[in-house]
């Protein structure tokens, strides 16, 4: 009812102004659009012609609001001398609810004079829905809008939390942008608090929460509207993660409206200052768990693009004398989160654990940079070695594929000695190698077949036979030995008595006359007597042997020579005997003589 | 009859060969399939057929440790190294199974390569020695013979040479079978339950000297009466219940 009174009011007041007051030509107003969806934007502007503008005041549009301006232009020209000049004020409206309405006549005044505009009128429609008003702000994705707690007195003030995927994988960064929504005109943020984020990386975009305002609509509404932060958040785990807002305090200023109708009309009204917390819901992120198939071993959450580059400081050394591996994954994706690939290396080398450094760039296309990791390496035996292919698995969360970087195998040549220097404790390095005990044995084998044998009574028993045998076998030998040595000894005792009883035999022969005999007697006699006594075969030997086999056995050389001399005599005489009796009684002396001599030396 | 007696004792070796080959495959079979206790078991049921078979024992300590006892797969371990000493296998699982034992009381692996003499000694069994040992001996008697009879100055000669040589490389190979035999010996108590208390006189209200733990390994010296008496590592004597250790 009332609306319906202002409305004939503003009827009335639009015929009085057109009849009565100087309605000019020069002072009009205008709208971009007679037909507007509710909470759809457009533009009132007052073009004023020719005139100072001391003041103008805005009719009260209690059905619209303000959501901008007003944009001031003038331009002046000088035509052939003629002087014109424009001005024109514009805002930016909004119609909250459909109908029809009338914007009144402004009023203007000019050197003490008041001009007032025409009145428009302008045909609100329902709006479709609020998605096709909302404008995008700076080109950037915000398929998922949280929106804020719809209340009467959060509606002028929040903060909107904006990711760009409402669903990533653990490691993937994922833009977030907080937005000021505002529709105060004025808003001065003092501070920011940031929310403690659980469970993930943030990467700041520098320079991107600017804090400058811009205008943009929101659910039909048109807002001052401030970027406050973008910046990367790159989830760790599998899982629902809530990206939590910003929350911050501001100051704003506004007119209040008094109430007063004509206050109002002619602009009047205080300006208000308030501070305020404001905050807004958090952004709902799906983090998906890696795929399963096809999962490296090796893969340790590196999530993007990248490549791989591996370069040794040197390629020969010492024995002991370090050397440094540099592994360069460049690319996109979390940096920052990449671990060490594992190196693996002979035992011969001790490594140290990497060294990283990383260099990362944010910008709104992702996180790009690298990531270097230094091991250094001491080899500690010399060799030409061939160190295994480094990898490096990640994956891809655009192509939802693991993929396997290999690097080049490496040659090192280490020269010198193993020795030199520290000691390498190769053990040590091996001993915690295994976690488990070996296989069993395979096969079955049930024991020697000797087990049992030592010390068995078989054994010992044949050992004794054997031992025994041979003992006793030692003993006989020497009981042989010791039998025939005594026949030995017996014949050189018995030796001169056979020879003298073989002689006194001789002697009987010689007194018969039997010369021969005789001789063969004293022959045999002697050549037995050698025999006994030296133990040398002397049968059928000639006297010159017998002499020089004497000689041997350490007989001096003077009775050898007797020995040969009678031997010889003897072998002659025996065939063809000779001489006189006494001659052969001398002889028969010589020889008793010799065994004598024999007996003495 | 003869021949009979040896047929027959042959045929008796090869059933109980092969029968012990179908035991030791399913004792396999079982361990293979992670049934640790069962194989433990039938490890152990073997080793009373085949006490002397190192590659048994070896098993029964992998069984036992796989199936949780470790003070037994300490005994059969060390057990396996007696009957072949320095095998790597046996000495590499006893120090992995060492590193669990709570009381780290020795070094892991029984001492045996002391001398060059040991390092010769583990190649055979003491039965083997003891055989080639008898081998020797009956050549060295072959030997002497000849020695003695041959008329042969030269032939008599050889013979006493390599009768001599023989006998005492008869006599060395006596002495490794002995060194192996007293090796084998009873020599050391390896604690089998969980704990066990060290007392001064073997009797229950003896005065505790030390606890222990499972697979801690103590010098055996006797048995006396279901005790076990046995040298702590402090050089003092320490009586421990007979049930309570494996003696090997």
């Amino acid at each position: 009812m009332k609306t319906g009174l202002k409305n004939i009011f503003l009827s009335g007041l639009l015929f009085i102004s057109t009849l009565f007051l100087a309605y000019s030509q020069d002072f009009t107003a205008s709208v971009s659009k007679k037909t507007v969806a509710a909470g759809e934007r457009f533009r009132l502007t007052y073009t004023i012609r020719n005139k100072n503008v001391e003041r103008l005041s805005l009719p009260q549009m209690p059905d619209f609001r303000i959501v901008g301006g007003p944009y001031q232009s003038s331009q002046t020209q000088i035509i052939n001398g003629a002087y014109s000049s424009q001005s024109v004020f514009a805002y930016d409206l909004v119609a909250s609810a459909p109908g029809e309405y009338i914007i009144g006549g402004a009023v203007l005044k000019s050197n003490g004079q008041s001009f007032t505009s025409n009145a428009v009128q302008v045909q609100v429609t329902q709006s479709a829905n609020g998605a096709g008003q909302q404008a995008n702000s700076g080109g950037n994705q915000s398929t998922n809008q949280t929106e804020p707690k719809t209340s009467a007195g959060k509606n002028d003030l929040f903060v909107v939390t904006s990711l760009s995927k409402n669903s990533a994988y653990p490691g993937e960064p994922v833009l977030v942008t907080y937005k000021l929504y505002s529709i105060y005109p004025q808003v001065n943020i003092e501070d920011i608090k940031y929310p403690d984020y659980k469970g993930a990386w943030i990467n700041e975009i520098n320079g991107s929460g600017d804090k400058a305002f811009s205008r943009e609509n929101y659910n039909g509404k048109s807002y001052n509207v401030a970027v406050l932060q973008r910046s990367f958040f790159t989830p760790q785990h599998a899982g629902n993660v809530d990206v939590n807002p910003v929350t911050a305090k501001v100051l704003v200023q506004y007119q209040e409206r008094s109430g007063n109708f004509w206050e109002d009309f002619f602009g009047g009204g205080r300006t208000r200052q308030e501070r305020k917390n404001v905050s807004g819901n958090a952004g709902k992120l799906k983090v998906k768990a890696y795929p399963e198939s096809g999962k490296p071993a090796d893969f340790n959450g590196a999530t993007g693009s990248f490549t791989m580059e591996v370069g040794l400081d040197k390629t020969e050394t010492a024995v002991n004398d370090a050397l440094t591996l540099t592994l360069k994954i460049s690319g996109s994706g979390n940096i920052s989160m990449l671990q060490a690939p594992k190196l693996s290396l002979p035992n011969t080398f001790e490594v140290f654990d990497p060294k990283s450094s990383e260099k990362i760039s944010v910008g709104t296309d992702g996180i790009n940079g690298s990531k270097n990791f230094e091991y250094l390496i001491i080899p500690r035996a010399p060799g030409n070695y061939v160190l295994p292919p480094l990898r490096f698995a990640y994956f891809n969360p655009k192509t939802e594929q693991y993929s396997v970087l290999t690097s080049d195998t490496l040659k090192i040549k280490v020269t010198g000695n193993a020795a030199a220097g520290l000691v390498y404790n190769s053990a040590g390095g091996t001993e915690n190698l295994s976690d488990d005990i070996r296989y069993i044995k395979t096969g079955f084998k049930p024991g020697s077949f000797f087990d049992g044998f030592f010390p068995g009574i078989l054994f010992i028993l044949l050992y004794i036979l054997f031992l025994a045998a041979t003992v006793l076998l030692w003993m006989y030998r020497t009981k042989i030995w010791d039998l025939r040595n005594d026949t030995d000894r017996k014949k050189i005792r018995m030796a001169d008595s056979v020879a003298i009883k073989r002689f006194k035999t001789a002697a009987g022969l010689l007194e018969a006359g039997n010369r021969g005999a005789f001789y063969e007697e004293c022959y045999n006699a002697i050549n037995q007597y050698l025999q006994d006594r030296l133990g040398a075969e002397l049968s059928a030997l000639s006297g010159q042997k017998v002499k020089n086999e004497l000689i041997n056995k350490n007989v001096k050389e003077s009775l050898a020579e007797e020995a040969k001399q009678l031997l010889e005599a003897c072998e002659m005489a025996r065939f063809a005997p000779q001489g006189t009796a006494t001659e052969l009684s001398d002889f028969h002396s010589r020889c008793i003589r010799f065994i004598s001599n024999m007996e003495a030396r | 009859m003869k021949k009979i007696v040896l047929l027959t004792s042959f045929l008796f070796l090869g059933i109980l060969i092969s029968f012990g080959q179908n035991e030791a495959q399913a004792a396999a079979d079982l361990y293979n399939n992670a049934e640790y206790e069962k194989a433990a078991e039938a490890y152990a049921g073997l080793t009373e057929t085949y006490p002397n078979s190192a590659e048994i024992w070896y098993n029964l300590g992998n069984a036992s440790y796989k199936a949780g006892h470790l003070g037994y797969s300490v005994a059969a371990y060390r057990k396996a190294l007696k009957l072949k000493p320095g095998d790597a296998d046996a000495l590499e699982n006893l120090r992995f199974v060492f590193e669990k034992t709570a009381d780290k009381l020795e070094p892991a692996a029984p001492m045996f390569i002391v001398r060059q003499v040991d390092k010769l000694a583990k190649y055979f069994t003491s039965g083997a020695w003891a055989f080639l040992s008898l081998m020797l001996a009956l050549a060295g008697l072959l030997f002497f013979v000849l020695y003695i009879f041959m008329k042969n100055f030269n032939v008599k000669k050889a013979g006493f040479t390599a009768s001599l040589f023989c006998w005492l490389l008869s006599f060395s190979a006596l002495s490794m079978a002995a060194h192996r035999y007293y090796y084998a010996l009873e020599s050391a108590a390896v604690i089998v339950s969980s704990e066990s208390d060290i007392l001064a006189e073997p009797t229950e209200n003896g005065t505790i000297l030390l606890m222990l733990h499972e697979g801690a390994t103590l010098k055996f010296v006797s048995r006396e009466a279901g005790w076990v008496k046995v040298i702590l590592p402090n050089g003092s004597i320490g009586y421990l219940p007979e049930k309570e250790v494996a003696i090997i």
